[in-house]
């Protein structure tokens, strides 16, 4: 029976001033097992990001509970929610959100050196995590001197060069045409049949919903 | 002030203040015809208080420093000017006898006044005249035993002083010198405070003939005929110190007053000196000079020889000029008659004619110039006011240029947050620019936001300037401590509107540039917010760029018909017209820089080169240097083009010739200065000014090379810090995004090079004067004790009867009389004043005094050549101050000038031949040979003075004056050197009769020491104002770098940075740019103290070239902790972004 790494109880989140608020999660319950893919899909505010963000831990909640691994994330204060994400989880993007002063292979063991990896192995790792995405060519280039998909591919390797449990995913291929978007799905199933890491993906696309284990249906901050 | 720059104050005022006018006149006209930009620019400055107060704060500056150094100066000039007004109260001018007698004062007889009052009589410009004595004489006070060694003693004429100038006590009764009995006198509230004597008491007065007791018939307030300053004087009737002195029916001095008080008076100064010069020269004798001047050829070699000192001495050269002129045009008039009555007119006239070779005419010349006056005319209150002038616009002078390095950064202040600004709106300028707002539009709503911040930067920087200028005179006064010399703060408005203008224009050109820059966005990529970058232009065709050029080969009358046409717009196209003489070069060099498209090198190698041959033949060292810069610019710039010829990378193409073009300008600065004189001879000194222009143009190289080569940096950077893992990641973020905008990292680096750059010049040249503490016998000449006394009361006898010679080692005398030295074969044949030392032997075995250079000729050491001083009388040493220095804040150093020795020569020197002659007298000169120089450090307690010294044994002076000279310097080493102090105060006492005026030399070392160090910290504090602009810029920086990166803080928190690791990433980041700017000032400030040493040390023999390590320190924590201070709150704010918030920003 495989293990339940993500789940949330009751969650709960408010946006706003103290006039006006917005109720951008209402209560929800989720829980995702090991190894999984699982979609998030919905309408343009349907708090689809703001799920991901707040079951990663990169943004707070009002009420409920979020369990990473079995342990309350509530439970975390800010330098430890930082080595969780440091060391258990990977982050993609739609905008790349590489660091634009840091060549390919800087950006992709910079995660290692967050977590206390030396220089020489940090560097061996993301070369392998860059082969892996087949740009072991493009390490000393910036990420202004690459393609939309060769950037993706290199935020794909920093997401997974520390090996996580849990990669969070918001709109990868959104900025993607077609062609690269399949290339990076298939990337992204190959990595979890491999590694059985969990991917949890915020999308609009239903080319990406497809590919997906399990699609969690949002509207209106609610599960539907 | 009379000049401010260069130029004359109220004029520079009066244009400054146009200009500021018309910078308002277009901003309101602009304003009026589009407001809508106005609100637009302007919008953001209410909106976003603190960051407008940073701006305001860090453009400030300029007009601070502008403000400060015009304060300073002002302070000293009416300082100056006050003591000079105060200490002659109602003289205008002093007429004094003909000046033969070598020392004491010197008397001429009573009728001489009665001669003079006789020809002022009609004169309506002359109110009153005063025949006085006036001496300095020791007095005491026996009942407390108090002394003044050098009481100014005055002796008045009752039946004139009442009527020139009104005597007052203490309680403001007005008092007559006709009612003082023989026995009694009048003191001044200076000597009542020294020798604490009131009304009623006694006072003791020491003549030649003996000890004489007066009663104090009361206590006068200072100022006037009772002295100014806080100067002890004591007032006697003329007939009792007549009397007194044995000098019955003589005078020393005749004042004359001038019609009027104040600026009315001294109006008349020039008219009245001019009158009297003129009455009183013997106008026969005149007539004769006039005819033999006329003769030979002469007016033309005097007009030669007023080109020749042009450079050197204004004024002089100004008289030959108006000699030659009347010469030429048979004009015997006035001013003539003036011309030739001043002596040192008359010295530069021998000289001429001796150099060209009219013996027989100098002869003549020579005999009846001493009969064509009998007495002088003094312009006394003129000249004290001409020197308050040449101080004050020393001190400015010197104040700015010190300045001038933050004036400097401030600049790039403005221009690094107009380049923030516009990165900053770039989207919502570029949304403008798309619906419709032109190019121009976009410059005048920078101008418009920038004239506002300029228009408040201005104001603050004045009104703070004129406060930090009052608070440095605070310190300066303490610093100082004179008795007589009391600085009173002012401020004219001449200077507030200078201060005031400049600051504003100044500011106003860097936003305009600025502004201009920022308009040239690319509308998408701005709109897209990607990137700061701007438009490449397609480009222009040749045929187009030949015809602007052609166009502005005549550009005046180029904007005149586009004022006409109003193609460019009819103000812009005025105001370039107006400004012609500036733009008119700047459009010519513009155009063909463009013509020569990638071959500007050519452009620039060319006019370089020109400057650089033109400074080789004309032997200006600013041409050369300037020329040699450009010209290794250019070689850059070729060897740059060379590469993008052959390599493809830009990037790499860049770093090839940013390497060279930084590294050849930097290696062309850094050279010594006299490395081009073997090949080209010597070349004329640079001007203060150029120190500056160097120390930006080294340092904008440094920052060049170094900004070029920051992947060389980053990889360095990145192995060293590997070895803390801890930090590896916050570093290499720290790193790389400063080293990612080079051009803002590079103006941030460039703005904390140039301060730190003048500071550690300051810090290691202070350093050198420690060699006065390690070896003070330099400058004392291993004596303790140095006692002058008056002229007029010789000690009979030898000194050591009246000492207990058991106390000293050696008591050593000598005499100063003033002397004519010309230089036998040299280029310098004028007559100068200097002055002969005559040294008892004593003194010359035993001085520690070293020689800056000698013939070797003479003896192996600078002992040797002292003991043949006393072998042959003929030889003699020099000061230091026979060489030229070119001092350029002074007044003109009028003394005897070798051409044989420049500053930097090397210590061996061949020995040369001067002849010297007896001061105003026409007896054959004697030759002597100057075998050595003394180094520049024995002159402080030498004989006090920066002019030419020469230096014998006893016997030349008397061979030369032809008289007995008696010995009024004593040199005393003491066997027990702890009781130098005491003892400098018993010898007083005990030649008290005599005006002894005895010091320790080390205590008076040690006090020299202190007032130039307090004085150096002080130009150091000045200087180091610009650090606070640089702080400023990385609190700017750090500001825009959290709102910029939002985004990146975002992912770096998402990717597990904590908060404090992305605090300490712009901690870290601010720390790196101000670390990257410490480092080049360090190392620029090194080798330019460096080169200066090295020109030092060739005259101060064991100077030691050390870098303070204690200050630099001191120097880099400051900064560094100033900076982490201006970038902490930024940082902070970064660190409490909450990550899902930067994710979502755009």
């Amino acid at each position: 029976m495989p293990e339940i790494v993500i789940s949330s109880e009751n969650l709960h989140k408010f946006y706003g001033t103290r006039d006006q608020k917005v109720h951008a999660l209402r209560g929800l319950n989720i829980s995702i097992e090991e190894g999984e893919i699982v979609g998030v899909m919905g309408p343009s505010g349907c708090g689809k990001t703001t799920l991901l963000n707040c079951l990663s831990g990169l943004d707070s909640i009002d009420d409920g509970n979020i369990l990473i691994q079995g342990k309350p994330l509530t439970d975390l204060n800010d330098d430890q929610l930082s080595e969780l994400r440091a060391k258990k989880m990977g982050f993609v993007f739609q905008t790349y959100n590489l660091l634009p002063v840091l060549t390919a292979v800087e950006n992709v063991e910079l995660p290692l050196l967050v977590s206390g990896f030396s220089g020489k192995q940090a560097r061996i790792r993301a070369l392998e995590k860059l082969s892996e995405v087949e740009l072991e060519d493009w390490q000393h280039h910036l990420p202004g001197e690459l393609s939309g998909g060769q950037t993706q591919r290199v935020t794909l390797a920093r997401a997974l060069v520390n090996d996580p449990a849990i990669v969070w995913a918001d709109e990868p291929t959104g900025n993607l045409d077609s062609e690269n978007e399949k290339l990076i799905m298939d990337l992204l199933t190959q990595l979890n049949k491999e590694n059985n890491q969990t991917f949890v993906i915020v999308t609009h696309s239903d080319y990406v919903g497809g590919r997906t284990n399990r699609i969690i249906q949002m509207k209106d901050g609610e599960v539907v | 002030m009379a000049k401010v720059f260069g130029l004359p104050a109220t004029e520079l005022a009066i244009a400054m203040t146009i200009l500021s006018v018309l910078i308002f006149s277009v901003f309101a006209i602009g304003a009026s015809r589009r407001f809508i930009l106005v609100k637009m620019g302007t919008r953001n400055i209410p909106r976003r208080k603190g960051q407008s107060s940073l701006i305001v704060i860090g453009l400030m500056l300029s007009s601070a420093i502008i403000a400060t150094s015009l304060g300073i100066g002002d302070t000293v000039r009416y300082s100056v000017r006050s003591v000079a007004l105060d200490f002659l109260g109602p003289t205008d001018e002093i007429i004094e006898g003909p000046g033969r007698q070598l020392f004491g004062e010197e008397y001429f007889d009573y009728s001489e006044f009665e001669r003079v009052e006789q020809l002022t009589q009609n004169n309506s410009d002359i109110d009153g005249l005063l025949p006085l004595i006036e001496i300095n004489l020791p007095a005491s006070n026996d009942d407390l035993e108090l002394a003044e060694s050098n009481m100014r003693v005055r002796g008045l004429d009752g039946g004139y002083s009442d009527n020139f100038y009104e005597l007052k006590t203490l309680q403001g009764a007005i008092v007559s010198i006709n009612s003082l009995a023989t026995h009694e006198t009048y003191i001044n509230a200076g000597t009542s405070e020294v020798l604490k004597i009131n009304k009623g008491g006694n006072i003791s007065v020491y003549t030649p003939s003996g000890k004489t007791e007066f009663t104090v018939s009361d206590v006068l307030q200072n100022g006037g005929l009772a002295g100014g300053g806080r100067n002890p004087y004591v007032l006697l009737r003329l007939d009792s110190l007549q009397r007194l002195l044995n000098k019955e029916d003589k005078i020393t001095n005749i004042l004359v007053s001038n019609k009027g008080v104040g600026e009315k008076s001294l109006s008349l100064s020039k008219e009245v000196t001019k009158f009297l010069r003129t009455e009183l020269t013997n106008e026969p004798v005149a007539t004769e000079i006039f005819d033999i001047l006329q003769g030979n050829g002469i007016p033309g070699l005097l007009s030669e020889e007023s080109k020749t000192v042009r450079q050197t001495d204004k004024e002089i050269s100004n008289t030959l000029k108006r000699l030659s002129e009347n010469l030429n045009s048979d004009n015997f008039n006035d001013d003539f008659i003036k011309d030739i009555s001043d002596y040192p007119t008359q010295l530069m006239i021998l000289g001429v004619l001796d150099k060209s070779g009219l013996h027989e005419d100098a002869g003549k010349i020579s005999t009846l110039s001493i009969s064509l006056t009998s007495l002088r005319v003094d312009d006394a209150k003129n000249d004290g006011v001409k020197l308050a002038e040449t101080v004050a616009t020393g001190v400015t002078t010197i104040f700015s240029i010190f300045g001038s390095f933050s004036i400097m950064v401030g600049l790039l202040l403005i221009f690094l947050v107009f380049v923030l600004l516009a990165a900053a709106r770039s989207t919502e300028l570029g949304m403008a620019r798309a619906v419709g707002l032109k190019r121009r539009d976009l410059v005048q709503l920078f101008t418009y936001e920038g004239t506002i911040y300029a228009l408040l930067a201005a104001i603050a920087g004045t009104v703070a300037g004129v406060g930090l200028s009052f608070g440095l005179i605070f310190i300066i006064q303490d610093l100082i401590d004179a008795d007589d010399f009391t600085i009173t703060p002012y401020y004219s408005v001449t200077s507030v509107l200078i201060a005031f203008s400049s600051g504003l224009i100044l500011t106003f050109i860097t936003v305009v540039f600025s502004a201009y820059r920022a308009s040239n966005l690319n509308i998408v990529v701005a709109i897209r917010g990607l990137k700061d970058e701007f438009v490449r232009k397609a480009p222009e065709p040749m045929r187009k760029k030949m015809l602007d050029l052609v166009w502005n080969l005549i550009f005046p009358i180029k904007q005149m018909v586009l004022v006409v046409t109003g193609e460019e717009g009819r103000i812009k196209s005025f105001v370039l017209f107006l400004i012609f003489p500036v733009a008119w070069p700047i459009n010519i060099a513009t155009s063909l820089f463009k013509l020569s498209g990638r071959h500007s090198y050519l452009i620039l190698g060319v006019f370089s080169s020109s400057l650089l041959i033109s400074g080789i033949l004309t032997e200006t060292g600013t041409s050369f240097f300037i020329g040699l810069t450009g010209t290794a610019l250019a070689v850059g710039l070729f060897v740059r083009f060379l590469s993008s010829r052959f390599i493809s990378d830009a990037e790499t193409v860049n770093q090839i010739g940013g390497t060279l073009e930084g590294g050849l300008v930097l290696l062309a600065n850094s050279l010594p200065f006299d490395f081009f004189e073997r090949w080209i001879g010597q070349l004329s000194e640079p001007g203060p000014w150029f120190w500056p222009i160097g120390g930006a143009m080294s340092t904008a190289a440094a920052v060049w090379l170094l900004m070029c080569n920051t992947k060389i940096l980053i990889a360095i950077l990145n192995l060293m810090l590997s070895r803390f893992s801890g930090l590896k990641a916050v570093t290499k973020t720290a790193i790389s995004y400063p080293m990612a905008s080079k051009f803002r990292t590079g103006l941030t680096v460039a703005m904390f090079a140039l301060i730190i750059f003048t500071l550690m010049i300051f810090s290691i040249l202070n350093g050198l004067q420690d060699i006065t503490s390690e070896q003070p016998e330099r400058v004392t000449g291993g004596y303790d004790i140095k006692g002058t006394i008056s002229p007029d009361l010789p000690i009979s006898g030898d000194i050591k009867d009246s000492l207990n010679m058991f106390d000293f080692t050696i008591v050593a005398g000598a005499s100063v009389v003033p002397v004519e030295v010309k230089e036998s074969d040299g280029e310098n044949t004028t007559y100068k004043r200097s002055r002969l030392v005559s040294l008892e032997d004593d003194f010359i075995q035993s001085t520690q005094w070293r020689m800056a250079h000698f013939d070797a000729k003479y003896g192996a050491t600078d002992q040797d050549i002292w003991r043949s001083l006393v072998d042959n009388p003929e030889l003699v040493v020099a000061s230091a101050s026979i060489i030229p220095s070119g001092d350029p804040f002074g007044p003109p150093d009028r003394s005897f000038k070798t051409s044989y020795l420049s500053p930097g020569d090397l210590k061996k020197m061949s020995s040369f031949s001067v002849d010297m002659k007896k001061r105003r007298d026409s007896l054959e000169p004697e030759n002597v040979i100057v075998i050595g120089v003394i180094e520049r450090l024995a002159s402080g307690t030498g004989f006090g003075s920066e002019s030419a010294t020469f230096y014998s044994s006893r016997s030349l002076a008397s061979k030369i004056t032809e008289e007995h000279i008696p010995l009024d310097t004593f040199y005393f080493s003491l066997k027990d050197k702890s009781v130098a102090s005491d003892y400098s105060q018993k010898l007083e006492k005990l030649f008290l009769a005599n005006g002894m005026n005895a010091e320790s030399l080390l205590d008076e070392l040690e006090k020299e020491r202190a007032t130039n160090n307090a004085f150096n910290k002080l130009f150091q504090g000045f200087s180091g104002l610009g650090l606070i602009v640089g702080v400023a810029a990385i609190g700017v920086l750090s500001v825009r770098a959290v709102v910029e990166r939002r985004q990146s803080i975002g992912v770096l928190r998402a990717i597990g940075f904590t908060s404090s690791m992305i605090r300490t990433q712009f901690l870290i980041e601010s720390s790196f740019i101000t670390l990257l700017g410490i480092v080049v000032g360090i190392g620029l400030g090194i080798l330019q103290s460096w080169l200066i040493f090295l020109e030092i040390s060739k005259e101060l023999e064991g100077a030691k070239f050390v870098i303070p390590i204690g200050d630099v320190g001191i120097l880099i924590g400051i900064t560094i902790i100033a900076s982490i201070l201006a970038s902490v709150i930024p940082a902070n704010e970064a660190s409490k972004i909450y990550p899902a918030e930067a994710l979502r920003y755009e």
